[in-house]
């Protein structure tokens, strides 16, 4: 009996152990299992022989015209007329110079030596055209570059803006702006003309261009001759496509993948921070944050360390301010440190002391907050749980909520203390978009409804003044005068995390995250 | 038949009718505001007071009636309006993602059907020995699985490990279609076998079977023609239901291998609450998935005489 028992048991025991081998045999990961280095190059081999390479971006597109997608000029296919450089300044590309003859009036020079990819000159006209189709297209660069009217004359076009404007060469750094030849209307979602180092070979939506060199590319031809731009928005497929050499330059690697691709000697890691801040955002019409005391607590019980070491596994830098610091506006100031006994005195001066069993009471009330954070990032609902670890040591109670949109949530709700938050803060070198929309009443990043009122003039200064200099100072100022408010708590700036195959040469890791392919790539 | 036929497309009106209104109601009660996306709020400076010109100007002000009752006209013409985000109609937008979403159907059916069918059969054939075990393990692996799992071992296995097959895309090379259709095929490949298995089971203890059995009539043909026809109904029912959700598109296969297709562009829609594309998207795909019930309901009427005679249709 217990012999047929066992014979039957026998046959699931092997089913079963066949299937886990199968499992755990796939499963397994890390650098001893990865394929030989001659398997894993094959294909990076066979692109070097042919100046080559792969990229693995990390959204997909449906279109390449840059009224509705930031594709192109990541691609290399066009360009704007200004740009940020390696010191997040804002400089000139297609425009070889500009000058504000006032707040609302600009006069931009058009390089001479640009051609289009189908061979026709880059003149001020065409340019003109270009902005005045995306302004049409597009409501939301209509809205950032408020044009009123536009006159070309030879290279140089003359801007009217609709109120004074002076961030409008930093706007023009946006990839919606990119020019383009607009001709063939019909051809411009699958195939447009701009003035990049590659030209469009093929376009398969939401799949991936297929790019070739333009050899007349007014600033030196791009060394590498194609190169094959695919979408994949799956991080482990890209890291995995990475190491297997079917991939030379993977973008937004998860930060869990980064670790088997170093011990890869084939493979490298850029892992630099870019110009998105996650912070927490408070509800000044909240009855506890409502209190700047309050407010000021939680910024030193925000222990930055453990979120850049324990959540990002050192893929981030603490913030110490809105902007990241290597921004000509960023505050040099070390981030704050987290101290519990400087919170727990704050919170003691805004009238909240122990009971007996620890936690901190005011008016015969806990102090107990509501803590929204949402998924769609997914190191927020972590910073929200160590964030309500800490304050249970000084006796608060954090009660969390993960909503699904969190920014109709907070807009169409009041009851909540706390967000976990994220937002570029600085997209295009400029500080007067986060200062404005985030800051100011009635900004579109203000749901909180944050008002301070020792703000408002510098920001009126500020949006009329075009001077760079000034203008840097002038963010400086408004940045200081709300860190004295703490409408936010600045936790850590993100890193923007690349993979490249070691045979990769000229990679620039654009903070902005505006450009990718560059005529300087090359593969070795 | 006529009259089945004349029966259900007279259903069918009547359920896009209460489907427009089901979709309608749901989008508007969905939180999410497309102008805020509409605008990239969160990239480019704008204030609330321009959201809201947007708002009129896109007409979602209106009174929900008002904006339903506009739809609804338009879509009686097979008008569904522009997308938001892509300024594009939204009937060429389906139709251009149709066919890359209807070859990955296909491909993970044909795979589901050469794996349930021979696993359905054997395991019924022999019913509490190892085909059966090993059977009933798969199924139970097959449902327990994700597919997103699934998807990323099989491109560890055969793109990564052994270099078999390529990662993603579509297009360039056939044997692109391979992973995706596995991946999808597997899981429902686990499903259909239990029930062709269960149905093979039940329609083999009947007494017709019996009588055939009795007349010395092949075993292969008992199990194929006989026990067979008698089982396939319920798998029949699932297989409808089955290849019509899956042409409305696999979120996590087209996500993984970056396969450009229906069900990919209808959550980004919905993200980005782009209104008209995710209204269309599901009027289109609900008429296309009503539409392959009706097929598998006539499809009965040829299978089963009972159903053809009766002229009433339906599933048993």
């Amino acid at each position: 009996m217990a012999l047929t028992a066992w014979k039957k048991w026998k046959k699931y025991a092997l089913a079963t152990a066949i299937s886990a081998c199968m499992i755990v045999s796939a499963g397994c990961s890390g650098g001893a299992s990865a394929p030989e280095a001659g398997d894993q190059d094959r294909t990076a081999a066979e692109a070097a022989a042919s100046k080559r390479a792969v990229v693995l971006f990390h959204v997909k597109s449906s279109t390449l015209d840059p009224a509705d997608n930031i594709i192109t000029v990541k691609a290399g296919i066009a360009e704007t007329l200004t740009r940020l450089d390696a010191d997040l300044g804002v400089k000139p590309w297609l425009a070889a110079s500009w000058t504000a003859v006032d707040a609302s009036r600009w006069e931009f020079l058009i390089r001479d030596n640009v051609t289009f990819q189908d061979g026709s000159p880059l003149t001020a006209e065409a340019v003109k055209a270009s902005l005045e189709r995306t302004m049409a297209r597009n409501e939301s660069m209509k809205l950032a570059l408020k044009i009123r009217s536009m006159t070309a004359d030879g290279q140089k076009l003359a801007v009217e803006t609709l109120e004074p404007h002076p961030a409008l060469a930093s706007e023009l750094l946006n990839p919606h702006t990119a020019i383009i030849q607009v001709k063939e209307e019909a051809s411009i979602a699958s195939a447009p003309v701009g003035t990049g180092p590659f030209r469009v070979a093929s376009f398969a939506q939401d799949a991936g261009i297929e790019l070739e060199r333009h050899d007349g590319y007014w600033d030196g031809a791009a060394k590498l001759e194609q190169v094959s731009f695919r979408f994949n928005e799956d991080g482990n497929v890209r890291a995995l496509a990475l190491q297997s050499g079917e991939a030379d330059i993977a973008t937004q690697l998860p930060a869990e993948s980064v670790e088997a691709i170093r011990l890869n000697p084939k493979l490298k890691v850029e892992s630099e921070p870019g110009l998105r801040v996650h912070f927490l955002l408070f509800n000044p019409q909240g009855e506890a944050t409502g209190d700047l005391r309050v407010r000021q607590a939680f910024d030193v019980l925000l222990d930055r360390r453990s979120i850049v070491e324990d959540i990002m596994l050192g893929h981030a830098a603490p913030a110490n301010g809105p902007f990241n610091d290597r921004l000509p506006f960023g505050r040099t100031a070390a981030a704050a440190e987290q101290d519990l006994d400087k919170a727990k005195q704050l919170l003691e001066q805004a009238g909240y002391a122990p009971d007996a069993s620890g936690s901190l009471v005011k008016d015969g009330k806990k102090l107990t907050l509501k803590l929204l954070t949402y998924k769609a990032r997914p190191e927020l609902p972590l910073i929200a749980q160590l964030l309500q670890s800490d304050a249970a040591k000084i006796g608060i109670a954090i009660d969390i909520r993960t909503v699904e949109n969190i920014d109709d949530t907070i807009r169409q709700n009041r009851d909540w203390d706390l967000v976990t938050y994220s937002n570029l803060s600085a997209p295009r070198g400029d500080g007067g978009f986060f200062l404005n929309s985030a800051l100011m009443p009635g900004g579109s990043l203000n749901a909180a409804d944050i008002r301070i009122d020792e703000l408002t003039d510098v920001m009126k200064t500020l949006n009329a003044t075009s001077e760079a200099e000034r203008r840097i100072a002038l963010t400086r100022e408004a940045v200081d005068i709300a860190m004295s408010r703490t409408p936010h708590a600045y936790a850590v700036y993100p890193n923007l995390i690349v993979g490249l195959n070691e045979r990769i040469v000229g990679w620039r890791t654009d903070p902005s995250e505006y450009t990718i392919l560059t005529n300087e790539l090359d593969v070795s | 038949m006529l009259a089945l036929v004349r029966a259900r497309l007279l259903q069918l009106l009547l359920v896009l009718f209460f489907m427009s209104i089901l979709i309608f109601g749901l989008m508007k009660l969905a939180p999410g505001d497309p102008v805020f996306a509409l605008l990239k709020a969160d990239e480019v400076k704008t204030t609330m007071a321009d959201e809201q010109a947007l708002r009129e100007s896109l007409g979602l002000d209106k009174p929900m009636l008002v904006q339903y009752g506009q739809w609804l006209a338009r879509v009686a013409r097979l008008d569904f309006g522009d997308s938001l985000m892509r300024h594009r109609p939204v009937l060429e937008l389906y139709v251009e993602k149709l066919p890359a979403t209807v070859e990955l159907a296909l491909g993970g059916m044909a795979f589901m059907l050469a794996l349930a069918v021979p696993a359905g059969l054997l395991a019924a054939r022999f019913p509490g020995r190892l085909p059966d075990h090993a059977g009933r393990a798969f199924s139970l692996l097959g449902a327990s699985i994700p597919v997103f799992w699934i998807g990323l071992l099989l491109i560890y296995l055969f793109a990564y490990r052994l270099q078999w097959l390529p990662f993603m895309g579509r297009g360039e090379d056939w044997r692109q279609l391979i992973l995706p259709s596995v991946t999808l095929g597997f899981g429902l490949s686990a499903v259909h076998a239990s029930l062709l298995r269960s149905g093979m089971l039940a329609s083999l203890s009947q007494p017709y079977i019996r009588a055939a059995r009795a007349r010395g009539i092949r075993e292969s043909t008992i199990y194929g023609k006989y026990a067979l026809r008698g089982a396939i109904a319920p798998v029949l029912t699932v297989f409808g239901m089955t290849l019509g959700s899956l042409l409305a598109g696999s979120v996590v296969v087209e996500t993984l291998f970056s396969w450009p297709g229906i069900g990919l562009m209808a959550v980004e829609a919905i993200f980005q609450r782009d209104y008209p594309l995710v209204q269309g998207f599901l009027f289109l795909s609900g008429a296309l998935i009503v539409l392959v019930n009706l097929a598998v309901d006539l499809l009965y009427g040829w299978i089963d005489p009972r159903v053809r005679l009766s002229g009433k249709g339906g599933r048993r």
